[in-house]
């Protein structure tokens, strides 16, 4: 602000403002070529694209892809099942994303450094576990024969019989909840950590002053500094809400549970429609694009009603 | 200056203590259970048999996954890709978020948005391999680092960061006639230490994890990077289930147990990826501890 | 000063930039020729390291069925080498090579050479002029039309655009009809023969018969549960994967890659399709086994969750009593030690139904080879796959290295016989050859190989795999496992009993036809529902469940279009059975 003051006088090239922007043009430019330059694929949503065939020598197809993913009735039935496991998970997902923020907060408090370097360290390992060892462990742990649970349970007296706990559709979106939350959180605590680290000092300093307990600095000082972060990534969040993904679903789901476990990448890659027909995934995936950017702006929208700024 | 305890501090220590150490436990056992796995007998882990502690300990796992080709070449290419991207990623990424958040960028709103969007979509595989092929990238090593120059997720930490930093800091730099890249290089630098230390880690993690690019991008061999050559290990069961079925609808079936890499090995595998992460990641940690001291930067 | 200089670097990457991203779309044959063939240079470089003179080069493959990757190392390769002057860096493919096959088609030019694994495939490259005609280099390739010459008229035939040549040609080429070889349904044969070898009739007379013996075994060695069958899921498609080995054990054919029909060869040659859930059919009888096995509580509990490697595991350790329609684990049960006493798991027939043998296959199977058009040495791709359908070039291929000290040889009258170095190793599992690799490692990867292991080589009059090949005296006597089984069957192997015995239907040739898009679609819709009620049919609580399921799959899959589905796969099995016949007769 006290900037424009000056530059006002000057050109509008020279201005301050421009200027910087011709500093950072070459790493818009760069985002550019790498991720819009790619898009003009969606082009193949309108045709029945063949790969090695020159897109034109292709049959033109129009809006068939998108109106053929609506003109199905035998899709709608499972549409609106895989829609609500989707969402289901995805806002269970959002429930609990306070938990990462909470972790680094508590862990904050944990005064021995050897302790809290250990914890912060391990609970990153599961992040780094693909899902489908994931599933490796989880069959060791839960199978009915050779189950470690079981077997301890067995040895216990407290069952008689193996618990197919795997092959259950019981509370399998819990259970998927739980196993995200487990692999997910140590990770995403890092970015809180970060910013608990970078909460100036003297906001601590004054809240003692004023005789302010742990839990008042917790509360009134280190919740407040994470609060834009957790803001912007529950915002970036609810543009994901209909991708989440599939690798996950895909080692757990099984016959008895696939019901309530299918979620919508899950659904496309179980059509088979992806490889086999290509324009039409594409449609999907423009179609899955379209919702997530709107529903992005959406919460974009609200949050600067109720913050009275848009975080974008 | 001994601090005094109430029994709610206290309490709530020993809850906090619990938790997290419960907590770390249950992240690591599973982590521990690969390991004895990976040196225990592969007969034995086959049988489901090591639980608790290895039996049968031998390192031939290790060895086995040592003696892939070009495993020496692959390392240098991945350090390389993890650091130079590292480098490129953390500086396209801080500099252009720091640009954004000046009011008085040109249009800042719009390339804002311009960038925030890109994580909302994807084309899709074979416009990317097009686009990639068309840019020269196939065999290349710029490859490997030059599409993650502006990552949206880090920007978008980054100036969420930057601007929780009070302005008077920056407000006296300005007094001082400095231009953008001094403060930025001076200043907000310094300053965004814990949250450059996390996209540091979120960037080097993802370079050194990545393998898809090589997959699809790579056909000569000294670009080859380590994920690459143990992705190939694990690859095997899709494509062999495949063929075992083909086989057998033709009336041959083969044992496979002889074509596919032991369960043990996999799992060495994924040792050899996390292993490296460990080692380095409490090095970032002095970064996540304490707060900025203005007082400091003033000085 | 600094900021100017940065300014400017900045310029001149943002430049850099904006020229490549000029030189997009439209100049893109051009740049990409030049960046492949930076590519090909410099990977023939590396080779001439390891090569003494320039000779040998350095050509890409793709083999879809492969699961292996980089530069082909081995006895197969040296041998590629040496003959050939060629070095083989195999593109990877696994779970990715279906995207990746489609990437490098999208971008106008495949890799030197290519082995596609459907039609599909093959059509839209040869739409796209990415293949060279093998007419084209007819002197290069004699073998090929000496060998393969069915093969080579139909993919003119069916997969040439109209141009009326052979672009690529088939693999797995067959000439006769199975006549050994163990395979069918395997159990405990030690229990079996304990509990007095009832003979077994159908798969529903089995089951009593398996809960028998699995009373004599409840627990392994190591004391874990025993249960009579232990299921997989993960090859499943559109229907439960281990129904299809099954029906092949019972004169019937589920043809895989998605259908959702069932051929019955018992008493038509030509076979009769059906729907897959059409009462007593061999899918049903299948779903019926599972879930009577799992009433008696012998059906495993995790077949469900299990993956195939637990499967194989399971069988491994003998913690099963018949096995999945396969032998797959069998051999790490069956050790030496194991069947020297008598223990193991052989096939046993079943009585009433005749076993499927494999029939001729003329034109190969759906697993193509071909050569780009974009490729630099066509001369030396055309020269591969000569060298990859000479018969002798097969043997060496199927059965390792040649010498009268290395594994197989040929006598004083040109016959191949196994040398007494091959027992060593084959008693021996674990002994290295000089190379430092087991006896059964180092051969070709590309998993597909120009004819079936029995077709015979004109030249020797043999099979090719040794296995069928006569015996010297200084082969190591059979075990008592087998040769109990040899005595009891009277045969030497399962499918010369069932072929001694008449119990065998021979499958007639044909190529599956493609499914269109529709198809496609019905079968994935169809197979979904199907895959997931046959799972919950087998673990039904109890018969009013597995009936009421039953009924929901069958109105469900009605619903969905299996009738039509049947309808068209009918009359393209009428048509390609036609339609094989001019290559077979």
């Amino acid at each position: 602000m006290i900037m424009s003051k000056t530059s006002k006088r000057t050109t509008f090239y020279k201005q301050s403002g421009f200027r910087l922007f011709l500093m950072i043009l070459p790493l818009l430019a760069m985002v550019f070529i790498f991720s819009y330059m790619p898009l003009y694929g969606w082009i193949y949503a309108l045709f029945d694209y063949k790969p090695g065939l020159p897109l034109f020598d292709c049959e033109f197809v129009g809006l068939y892809n998108f109106t053929r993913m609506f003109s199905d009735i035998y899709y709608f039935e499972d549409l609106i099942r895989v829609m609500k496991n989707t969402l289901g998970m995805s806002l269970l997902g959002m429930a609990g994303s306070p938990l990462p923020m909470l972790f680094a907060v508590f862990l904050a408090e944990i005064k021995c450094m050897p302790f809290r370097k250990t914890a912060q360290t391990l609970t990153t390992i599961p992040n780094f576990i693909s899902w489908v060892l994931v599933y490796s462990i989880a069959y060791a742990m839960f199978s009915v024969n050779d189950g470690f649970v079981n077997r301890l349970l067995m040895e216990l007296g407290l069952i008689e019989e193996g618990i197919n706990f795997l092959a259950s559709g019981e509370h399998i979106w819990l259970k998927m909840w739980l196993w995200s939350t487990w692999k997910g959180l140590g990770w995403s605590a890092i970015v809180y950590i970060a910013a608990i680290a970078g909460i100036d000092q003297e906001q601590y300093e004054a809240a003692e002053v004023d005789g302010a307990s742990r839990f008042q600095k917790m509360w009134y000082v280190t919740i407040p500094g994470l609060l834009p972060t957790f803001v912007v990534l529950l915002i970036l969040s609810i543009g994901n809400m209909i991708n989440n993904g599939m690798d996950q679903y895909f080692v757990f789901q099984n016959a008895m549970n696939k019901e309530h476990i299918e979620v919508l990448d899950l659904y496309v890659y179980n059509q088979g429609m992806v490889g086999i027909n290509y324009s039409y995934s594409t449609a999907v995936s423009i179609l899955k694009s379209l919702v997530s950017v709107t529903l992005f702006m959406i919460s974009n929208i609200v949050s600067r009603f109720v913050r009275e700024d848009s975080v974008f | 200056m001994k601090k005094k305890y109430t029994v709610g501090d206290i309490v709530f220590n020993i809850f906090n203590y619990a938790f997290f150490g419960i907590f770390t436990l249950l992240c690591f056992l599973p982590f521990y259970y690969l390991f004895i796995n990976t040196i225990s007998d592969n007969e034995m882990v086959t049988k489901g048999m090591v639980l608790w502690y290895p039996k049968g300990i031998h390192f031939n796992n290790y060895l086995e996954v040592l003696k892939l080709r070009g495993l020496g070449n692959a390392v240098i290419v991945t350090l390389g890709r993890t650091i130079l991207g590292t480098a490129l990623t953390i500086f396209g990424t801080s500099f252009l978020g720091y640009a954004l958040t000046k009011q008085e960028l040109w249009h800042r709103k719009l390339w804002y948005r311009f960038i925030v969007v890109t994580m909302y979509f994807n084309a899709g595989i074979i416009p990317w391999f097009i686009n990639m092929k068309n840019l020269g990238l196939t065999n290349n090593f710029l490859a490997y680092i030059l599409p993650g120059t502006v990552s949206a997720y880090s920007l978008i930490l980054f100036k969420t960061y930057v601007e929780s930093i009070p302005a008077s800091l920056e407000e006296s730099a300005d007094l001082d006639g400095a231009g953008y890249l001094m403060k930025y290089a001076k200043i907000v630098m310094p300053l965004c230490k814990p949250i450059l230390a996390t996209l540091i880690v979120f960037s080097a993690v993802g370079h050194w994890n990545n393998f898809m690019d090589t997959v699809f991008l790579m056909t000569d061999s000294k670009l080859f990077t380590l994920q690459y050559l143990l992705y190939q290990y694990l690859n095997e069961a899709n494509s062999l289930a495949d063929t075992l079925q083909k086989m057998a609808e033709q009336g041959i079936q083969i044992d496979p147990s002889r074509m596919m890499t032991p369960t043990a090995i996999k799992m060495t595998v994924s040792m050899v990826v996390v292993i490296p992460v460990l080692c380095v990641y409490p090095f970032f940690q002095k970064y996540f501890v304490g707060g900025i001291m203005i007082g400091a930067v003033k000085g | 000063m600094k900021k100017r200089i940065f300014t400017f670097l900045l310029a001149g990457l943002m430049a850099a930039g904006m020229v490549s991203c000029g030189s997009g779309p439209q100049s893109s044959t051009e740049t990409s020729t030049e960046t492949s063939t930076g590519g090909d240079s410099s990977a023939s470089e590396s080779s001439e390291q390891t090569g003494d003179s320039g000779e040998v080069i350095s050509l890409y493959i793709l083999s879809m069925p492969a699961n292996k990757s980089g530069i082909i190392e081995g006895w197969w390769a040296d041998d590629v080498r040496e003959k050939l002057g060629i070095e083989f860096n195999l593109l990877p493919s696994g779970d990715q090579g279906e995207q990746k096959l489609q990437a490098l088609m999208a971008s106008g030019e495949l890799p030197d050479l290519v082995i596609f694994k459907d039609y599909k495939q093959v059509e839209n490259a040869v739409v796209g002029n990415m293949l060279l005609a093998f007419d084209d280099y007819k002197d290069l390739v004699p073998n090929v039309y000496a060998n393969a010459a069915e093969s080579l008229q139909y993919t003119a035939d069916t997969l040439s655009d109209g141009q009326g040549k052979s672009f690529v040609v088939g693999t797995g080429i067959k000439h006769y009809p199975d006549s050994r070889g163990w395979s069918g349904l395997q159990v405990r044969y030690d229990l079996y023969k304990e509990i007095g070898s009832p003979e077994v009739g159908t798969l529903m007379d089995l089951v009593p018969v398996i809960q028998e013996m699995q009373a004599l075994e409840p627990e392994n060695a190591d004391g874990k549960k025993v249960y009579g069958l232990s299921l997989f899921k993960d090859w499943d498609r559109s229907y439960m994967t281990v129904g299809m080995f099954a029906a092949g054990t019972m004169g019937y054919e589920i043809p895989g890659e998605g259908t959702l029909v069932q051929i019955d060869y018992r008493n038509d040659p030509n076979g009769v399709v059906d729907s897959l859930l059409v009462e007593d059919g061999v899918y049903m009888q299948f779903l019926d086994f599972c879930f009577a096995l799992n009433q008696l509580d012998l059906l495993d509990p995790d077949s469900l969750t299990q993956r195939f490697d637990d499967y194989m595991g399971k069988v491994g350790d003998g913690r099963t009593i018949m096995t999945a329609f396969g032998d797959w684990g069998v051999p790490t049960f069956n050790t030496y030690e194991q069947k020297q006493k008598g223990v193991g798991y052989m096939p046993i027939p079943l009585m009433d139904v005749p076993y499927k043998i494999g029939g001729t296959q003329p034109i190969g199977n759906q697993w193509t080879i071909g050569v780009s058009s974009a490729t630099e040495y066509p001369e030396k791709c055309m020269e591969f796959v000569n060298y990859f359908y000479d018969y002798d070039a097969n043997m060496f291929a199927v059965n390792g290295v040649q010498g009268p000290d290395a594994l197989w040889d040929y006598d004083e009258n040109g016959q191949p016989y196994r040398t007494e170095t091959y027992y060593e190793f084959a008693n021996n599992p674990e002994k290295l050859l000089p190379d430092g690799r087991k006896h059964d490692q180092g051969g070709s990867p590309l998993t597909a190989s120009a004819f079936f292991a029995n077709e015979i080589n004109p030249n020797t009059g043999l099979p090719l795999d040794s296995q069928y090949w006569p015996e010297k005296d200084y082969a190591p006597e059979k075990t008592l496992l087998e040769t109990t089984w040899m005595e009891d069957y009277d045969a030497n192997d399962s499918v010369d009993y069932s072929v001694k015995n008449n119990l065998v239907v021979e499958k007639p040739f044909f190529i599956a036809p493609l499914m269109t898009d529709e198809m496609e679609q019905i079968s994935s819709r169809v197979g979904d529902v199907v895959k997931t009620i046959s799972w919950q049919m087998i673990f039904a609580e109890d018969q009013a469940e597995y009936d009421a399921l039953k009924e929901e799959m069958i109105s469900k899959a009605e619903g969905l279009g299996i009738n039509d589905f049947l309808e068209w796969f009918k009359v393209e099995y009428e048509n390609a059975l036609e339609f094989g016949k001019q290559y077979t007769e």
